[in-house]
């Protein structure tokens, strides 16, 4: 090899080996910058695995700051945390050692926020026009050093925190104090704007989370409050309504009460008169017998007086027994207007008499028969008939007539017995069903009928009601279940029965 | 009594507090009366406020110590702006006088003469350490340690490193007692029964051709091999710079061939890194001179090198003597720190030295603009180069 191969091949080497310091430093400034974004990643992945588990926003803003701190080699952090839409309080701080303040405390104090679109890079004298972030600076030089004036820091960076909602959430604030800085160091300038944005996009995301956990957290508490003082107001209410239903209860059981007692009284004072008479007459003719004395025209008469009160007093108790008795009936069906024309037959002999015509009326076709026991339906419409002859003066009418109806949900047939009378005052008629009630002339009856027409009616599981006008006479309906109805209800019943 | 040490170190960004602190801490911790305080401190701080702050809690105590790049404590390296690192000696059987000598730029020679007279005024104290710290930026250091060494005796060992001032390249301090001054040499003579032994080692690796220096004058050199000095250099330089900065060049150095050496594994070359550039004539300036002649090589840094090379020095400086440390002081070059460890700086180059020496020992340094320290017997200047010191109490059999 010759001397000037030699030579060649050194230069060469010699620009290979230049190549490769060039490429070398470029490695060591690649190096450089992958340490720079791995420390804002491990930044990011403090924040991002931490925050979620504080539930506090001041402590998720200190994580946050702290992590800043490291990631940027800041001198002090702090943030601000809206109280309102346009107004903060220094709710976090986090800083280097150096510049951590000798007693740590919390500023209570507001201030305004600066209306921020957008991070700000503020340096000394940058902000004289803006009163509200030269008050925010104030606010972080008097919370780090309170005793003691301070240069303005070198560089600071303001970025502003929004909720989801886009109202203002609060601020970060990252300083560097001192224009000097090493080698390795580097002021905040708009290369970390993009981090700081994502850590702020972080924390808005942590923060607002628990704002909103706080919020339903309040409101579910709100909610039970609510709750709880309605039901508070319905258990009040459900008392007061308890205690009156207990009044309503007790007034009624003295109604009754007073009603039973009412009845008694009505019973045993009908009882008594229609009693007392016959046993007066008994006792006179029994005591004179006694004493010898001799009736005028022989014994004959008052021996038949007595035999004929004895007879007033037997069919008193037989219709009083009849009253409480409650015998099985026996039933058979019956069309209805059948019932109705042996109801006329029978008193058509009284209604002569006295001048009154009885007759059946309008019958509908096609009416169900009735499963009734026919001696019980044939002596209540007899008592109804005799009632409404007693009523109607000479001249007048009693008509008897038919027709279906449907009571309740069963079908039934509706008799009614309807006279030209003189009719019943308003005042009686809650009373006409009571035992010895009567409006009629003393003799002429005990007050026993109604009562027992009502009892014979509802025996076949029916209905009685009057209706009456003075003047315009007196209408007396008897509903019965038709004896398709009973005979339903009485195979619903064998099913109930054989189910049980 | 034996020889106690303490160290504090502070980042408090505010000067005076700083200084409050590392002084009361390392005061209360060494629980005697200072005879020596060494500070070191990065160039962010008001250096006169942190100097006041000290000496408002440590009185009249002595004081020498330099701004730097760095602060290198049992905690690591701290590289920020703002940190500070103070040592509190206290001993009765080694002296400790400080001094300081202005007007470095002006005639490094004259400055090196001054420091030897003083050295010399101090024969009865039995002196065997000289530290120096000079401005990193203003003097040609080479000068300085030839002037010296030319009138203090070889058994006195010479340690130290540079002032730095966040690679601005603008103005250094240099800390006397209460003073802090620039374009000055500050330093401590430690007499008196102790003994000093250093560990050096760089960790760069020669590329290239061998180039002579064609034109030089003292530490500026004008032309390599007949071309500007600017150019040569530039041509390992990624892009097209118009200026010196350390960031584009802090890989790259130039190494000047030593004399031929007796022993130890430090290498054949002496590193030089030039501080400034003079863009209209092209000539660089080196602290560590490069002679007209003189035989040079470009060198790169290698990161796995420079650590080996360091865990090697230390571990000859811990079986050099079978004794404990009573302290040891760590001179760095700035250019070995983050800015080729990235984050990793302390896991890389401290901790491993620390744990060859001992990880509880009073440790304290700073990352230097150059480095001073011995081979063979004689004191050099040198750039990416780790000086480690350690201070040990004088034993009987040293005595024989």
């Amino acid at each position: 090899m010759t001397r000037e191969d030699l030579m060649s091949e050194n230069a060469a080497l010699n620009e290979q080996v230049k190549l490769l310091v060039k490429t070398e430093r470029r490695l060591y400034g690649a190096q450089r910058v992958i340490e720079s974004q791995l420390r804002r990643l491990d930044a990011l992945t403090r924040v991002a695995t931490n925050a979620s588990r504080l539930g506090d926003p001041d402590r998720i803003l200190e994580l946050a700051l702290r992590a800043l701190i490291d990631a940027l080699d800041a001198d002090q952090a702090v943030a601000f945390l809206a109280t309102k839409s346009s107004s903060a309080r220094l709710a976090a701080m986090a800083a280097q050692p150096g510049c951590e303040p000798r007693q740590r405390r919390w500023s209570g104090h507001d201030v305004e926020l600066p209306s921020l679109g957008a991070p700000v890079l503020r340096t000394p004298h940058s902000d004289e026009g803006d009163a509200r972030l030269r008050a925010l600076g104030d606010a972080v030089d008097e919370y780090f050093a309170p005793e003691e004036p301070r240069e303005p820091p070198a560089v600071e960076m303001i970025v502003p925190l929004r909720r989801k909602s886009g109202a203002p959430l609060g601020l970060l604030v990252l300083r560097k104090l001192e224009p000097r800085v090493s080698l390795h160091e580097t002021l905040l300038s708009d290369v970390d704007l993009p981090f700081v944005e994502l850590m702020a996009t972080r924390v808005e995301a942590d923060v607002e989370n628990v704002l909103l956990y706080k919020e339903l957290e309040t409101f579910a508490a709100g909610l039970e409050q609510k709750v709880t003082a309605r039901t508070a107001d319905l258990a009040h209410s459900n008392a007061e309504l308890a205690q009156s239903l207990q009044r309503v209860r007790e007034t009624q059981a003295q109604l009754v009460e007073a009603s039973k007692r009412s009845a008694m009284l009505t019973l045993v004072g009908g009882l008594s008169h229609e009693l007392n008479n016959p046993i007066g007459v008994i006792l006179g003719y029994a005591q004179g017998l006694l004493a010898g004395d001799a009736p005028v025209g022989g014994t004959q008469r008052p021996l038949v007086a007595i035999e004929r009160q004895a007879r007033r007093c037997s069919q008193l108790v037989r219709a009083l027994l009849g009253l409480a008795e409650n015998r099985p009936l026996a039933l058979d069906s019956i069309p209805p207007g059948v019932l109705l024309g042996r109801a006329v037959a029978d008193a058509e002999q009284t209604a002569g008499a006295r001048r009154v015509r009885v007759s059946v009326g309008l019958i509908a076709e096609d009416l169900p028969s009735l499963l009734v026991s026919e001696e019980s339906v044939r002596e209540a419409l007899g008592q109804l008939v005799a009632n409404a002859l007693d009523a109607t003066a000479p001249g007048g009418s009693v008509t008897l007539s038919a027709r279906e109806r449907r009571r309740n949900g069963v079908w039934g047939v509706e008799l009614s017995v309807t006279d030209s009378g003189a009719g019943i005052p308003r005042a009686f008629l809650s009373r006409v069903f009571d035992p010895f009630f009567t409006t009629k002339p003393p003799g002429k009856g005990v007050g026993l009928g109604l009562s027992l027409v009502r009892q014979s009616i509802e025996a076949h599981g029916g209905r009685v009601d009057v209706r009456s006008e003075i003047g315009h006479g007196t209408i007396v309906r008897v509903w019965l279940p038709s004896a398709p109805a009973m005979a339903q209800a009485a195979r619903e019943a064998q099913t109930d029965a054989e189910g049980a | 009594m034996a020889t106690t040490a303490t160290v504090a170190k502070s980042d408090n960004r505010d000067a005076r507090r700083a200084g409050r602190e590392v002084a009361t801490r390392a005061l209360g911790e060494l629980g005697r009366h200072a005879d020596l305080l060494l500070v070191f401190a990065t160039a962010g701080y008001d250096q006169p406020a942190l100097i006041a702050a000290i000496a408002d809690v440590a009185g009249d105590t002595p004081l020498a110590g330099c701004s730097g790049e760095g602060v290198i404590s049992q905690e690591g390296s701290d590289e920020r702006a703002h940190a500070v690192g103070l040592m509190a000696i206290a001993s009765d059987r080694a002296t400790f006088d400080t001094f300081a000598v202005e007007g470095l730029s002006k005639d490094a020679r004259a400055t090196g003469s001054a420091i030897a007279a003083a050295v010399r005024r101090l024969e009865e104290r039995r002196p065997c350490c000289l530290l120096l710290f000079p401005d990193g930026i203003t003097g040609n250091s080479t000068t300085l340690l030839t002037a010296l060494q030319e009138k203090i005796p070889p058994t006195i060992t010479i340690a130290g490193g540079t002032a730095g001032d966040l690679a601005e390249f603008a103005r250094t301090f240099q800390y006397h007692d209460g003073r802090v001054l620039s374009d000055a040499v500050s330093g401590v003579v430690i007499g008196g029964d102790v003994v000093v032994e250093t560990a050096v080692s760089h960790g760069c690796e020669p590329i290239g051709s061998v180039r002579t220096v064609t034109r030089s004058d003292g530490g500026t050199v004008y032309e390599i091999d007949g071309r500007s000095a600017w150019s040569v250099f530039k041509e390992y330089l990624d892009g097209d710079p118009a200026d010196l900065s350390a960031a584009d060049s802090v890989h790259l150095s130039f190494g000047e061939r030593l004399p031929p050496r007796t022993g130890g594994g430090y290498g054949e070359y002496v590193m030089r890194t030039p501080f400034a550039l003079d863009r209209e004539s092209g000539a660089l300036f080196f602290p560590g001179s490069l002679a007209q002649g003189a035989r040079i090589q470009m060198t790169r840094r290698d990161p796995d090198r420079i650590r080996r090379s360091a865990m090697q020095s230390a571990n000859e400086l811990a079986e050099r003597r079978r004794q404990r440390p009573k302290l040891v002081l760590h001179f760095d070059c700035a250019g070995r720190g983050r800015i080729i460890f990235g984050d990793h700086a302390t896991e890389m180059a401290i901790t491993p030295i620390q744990q060859i020496l001992g990880r509880d020992l009073p440790w304290l340094g700073f990352h230097t603009y150059g480095e001073i320290a011995q081979l063979d017997g004689t004191a050099y200047y040198h750039n990416y180069t780790v000086v480690l010191l350690a201070l040990y109490d004088r034993e009987r059999a040293d005595d024989a």
